[in-house]
C-alpha cells in the first residue's frame, strides 16, 4: 500500500472516531435555564433543569468571584431522561453586583450551570439610574482624550517606524 | 576620531558580531522573488505577532483574568495604566492586521501551489498556524468581556455543547475552580503562544528545507530550491523586519485615530451585539441551521483546506493547469464574503438557547 494512501486512510479513521465519540458525549448531560438572567440582588430567579434522572437531587449553588452561596436543593420529577424541575430561588439581598454561574451539582458528581448577572439591590439601583445594568451594544463611555503631547509623541514614533521600514525595505 | 578610525571600528564590531552570533548563517541562498510582498506575508504576519507578544505581555500586566473583575480591569488600563490606551489600540489593531496578513499568506499559497509535494507537511503546519491564529483573535475578543465578549463566549460555551465531550475543555463543567473566562486567558497568554511557538519553528525550518515554492509559470513544477537563488536570506530578513516597522507605524496611527473600542460591561444570557469581522460570516449560517454550525461549518471548511494537497496531486503549480480547484476555493471564498456581508448589514438576532 502506498504511504500517501495509509495517510488518507488514518485521516478518515482519525475523523470517524472524532464525530463517534463527539456524537456519543452530546447527549444525556443535565442542562439548567435561568430566567430572568438578569437578576437584582433581593429579587428572585425561576431555574429550569431538564434532560436529568427522576429522583436525582441537584444542590444549587450561586457562584461568584470569591463567594459561593447557597441555594438550597431542587429534586427532578418526570419520566426517563425527560425528568426535571422548576424551582423558584431568591438572591441575597447582599449579595455584590457582578459575573455568577448558577451551578445544579448532584453527589454523583454530574452538574450543569447556567449563567447570571446580578445586577445592585433595587433599594439600591433606585438612588440611581445607573445602577440597574441593561445589556447594551452601545460603547462604554470613557475619557479617551489623550494630552496633545502624547498624540505628537505618537504620531513622530508612528512615522519614525514607517519611514525605518521603508528604508529597510528599498535598501539594497 | 578620524571618519576613516570611526569606519574601521564599525567594520571591526560587526565582524565580531558576525563571528560570535553566525550571522553568515543566515546569507543563504533564497530565489529574489521571495522579497515580494506576496512572499514575504508570512514573515510579516510574525513580525505582527512580535508586536503582539510585547503588548500583550504589558498588558497582562493589568488585566484581572475574572469574570467579576475582567471588564473593570479593561477600563483601568484604559485609563489609569501608562499609556494603556495606546498599548491595547495596538495589540487590537495589530490583530486586525495580522489575522488579514495571515489569510491572505494562505491564499497565495493557495493559488501559487506551494503546497504540494514536497510542502504538504508545511501546509498542514500552516492550517495549525491559522486555527491558532484564530483561536488567539476570538479569546482575546472574549477577555475584555463587555456584552460582545461575554456574548462570544455564550456561542463558545454552546459550541462547545454540541461537540460533546471534545469541546469539554471549552466547557463551563471542566473547573468547578478556575471560571472559564480564567481558562480562556490562560489559552491566550500561555497555551496557544506555546502550541504557535512550536509550529512556527516547524514552519520556518520546512521553509528552510524544501526552500521557497518555485513561481507558478506555466511550466512550473513543484519541487525543492533549497540552495537556489541570487538573493540571500539575510536580505529577506532585513526586508521583512521593514514591513514589521511598517505594520508598526500602520498599528499605532490605526490607534491614534480609532482606539480600540470597549463595550458596556457584559450581562449573561443576552445577545443585542455581533462578533468581529472574522466571526461575523458564521451567523447567517447559525440562524438556519442553529448552533451545530459554530463548529461544524469551521470543521468543514478545515478538512476541506486538509484535503487540497491530497486532492490536487498533480506537480503542476500553474492556476491554469489547476482550474477546478481554484473555482471551488473561489466559490467558497465568495460564500464566505457574502455571509459576510449579509450579517452585516442585518439587524442583531439572537441564536442563543
Amino acid at each position: 500500500m502506498k504511504p500517501r494512501t495509509v495517510m488518507t486512510a488514518v485521516v478518515a479513521a482519525a475523523l470517524l472516531v472524532v464525530l463517534a465519540v463527539g456524537v456519543a458525549f452530546a447527549h444525556g448531560e443535565p442542562v439548567i435555564r435561568v430566567d430572568p438572567p438578569v437578576v437584582a440582588a433581593g429579587g428572585s430567579m425561576t431555574v429550569t433543569g431538564t434532560e436529568m434522572e427522576p429522583g436525582e437531587v441537584f444542590d444549587l449553588a450561586l457562584e461568584g468571584a470569591a463567594t459561593s452561596v447557597s441555594l438550597g436543593q431542587a429534586t427532578a420529577e418526570g419520566e426517563d431522561e425527560d425528568a426535571g424541575f422548576v424551582v423558584t430561588r431568591a438572591i441575597p439581598a447582599d449579595l455584590a453586583p457582578g459575573s455568577y454561574r448558577l451551578r445544579a451539582s448532584t453527589e454523583e458528581g454530574e452538574s450543569a450551570v447556567a449563567d447570571l448577572t446580578v445586577t445592585a439591590a433595587a433599594a439600591q439601583a433606585d438612588a440611581g439610574p445607573a445602577m440597574v445594568q441593561e445589556p447594551s451594544s452601545e460603547p462604554h463611555v470613557l475619557e479617551r482624550r489623550k494630552p496633545v503631547g502624547q498624540v505628537a509623541a505618537v504620531a513622530l514614533l508612528a512615522a519614525a517606524s514607517a519611514g525605518f521600514g521603508l528604508w529597510l525595505i528599498r535598501r539594497p | 576620531m578620524s571618519t576613516e578610525s570611526l569606519t574601521s571600528r564599525k567594520n571591526t564590531i560587526t565582524a565580531a558580531l558576525r563571528e560570535r552570533l553566525g550571522l553568515d548563517g543566515l546569507a543563504y541562498p533564497v530565489p529574489e522573488y521571495a522579497n515580494s510582498i506576496g512572499y514575504l506575508l508570512g514573515g510579516i504576519t510574525l513580525a505582527g505577532f512580535l508586536i503582539l507578544f510585547v503588548t500583550g505581555i504589558y498588558l497582562a500586566q493589568f488585566y484581572h483574568p475574572h469574570p467579576a473583575d475582567a471588564h473593570a480591569s479593561v477600563v483601568v488600563i484604559i485609563t489609569n495604566a501608562p499609556i494603556g490606551d495606546l498599548v491595547r489600540s495596538v495589540h487590537f489593531w495589530t490583530a486586525q492586521i495580522v489575522t488579514v496578513t495571515v489569510l491572505l499568506h494562505m491564499l497565495r499559497v493557495l493559488t501559487s501551489g506551494a503546497y504540494k509535494r514536497p510542502r504538504e507537511v508545511n501546509w498542514y503546519v500552516g492550517l495549525g498556524l491559522l486555527a491558532v491564529t484564530l483561536g488567539l483573535v476570538f479569546s482575546g475578543s472574549v477577555l475584555k468581556f463587555d456584552q460582545e465578549g461575554i456574548e462570544a463566549l455564550q456561542h463558545n460555551t454552546e459550541a462547545a455543547e454540541v461537540i460533546g465531550a471534545l469541546g469539554g475543555w471549552f466547557s463551563a463543567e471542566f473547573s468547578r475552580t478556575v471560571p472559564l473566562l480564567t481558562r480562556l486567558f490562560d489559552g491566550h497568554v500561555t497555551i496557544l503562544p506555546m502550541v504557535f511557538a512550536l509550529l512556527i519553528i516547524a514552519h520556518a525550518f520546512l521553509v528552510k528545507q524544501h526552500g521557497i515554492s518555485p513561481k507558478p509559470t506555466a511550466d512550473a513544477v513543484s519541487r525543492s530550491t533549497a540552495g537556489e537563488g541570487s538573493s540571500r536570506f539575510s536580505a529577506h530578513v532585513v526586508r521583512l523586519a521593514g514591513y514589521g516597522f511598517v505594520v508598526l507605524a500602520l498599528a499605532l496611527l490605526l490607534s491614534l485615530l480609532w482606539p480600540a473600542p470597549l463595550g458596556q460591561p457584559g450581562v449573561a444570557g443576552a445577545e443585542v451585539t455581533k462578533p468581529w469581522w472574522m466571526f461575523l460570516w458564521l451567523f447567517p449560517a447559525e440562524e438556519a441551521w442553529g448552533a451545530a454550525t459554530l463548529p461544524v461549518v469551521p470543521a468543514v471548511l478545515g478538512v476541506l483546506l486538509a484535503l487540497v494537497p491530497i486532492v490536487d496531486r498533480s506537480p503542476h503549480m500553474s492556476p491554469a493547469r489547476r482550474k477546478v480547484l481554484l473555482l471551488v476555493a473561489a466559490l467558497v471564498l465568495l460564500a464566505i464574503v457574502v455571509s459576510g456581508v449579509v450579517a452585516a448589514i442585518r439587524p442583531v438576532e439572537a441564536h442563543l438557547e
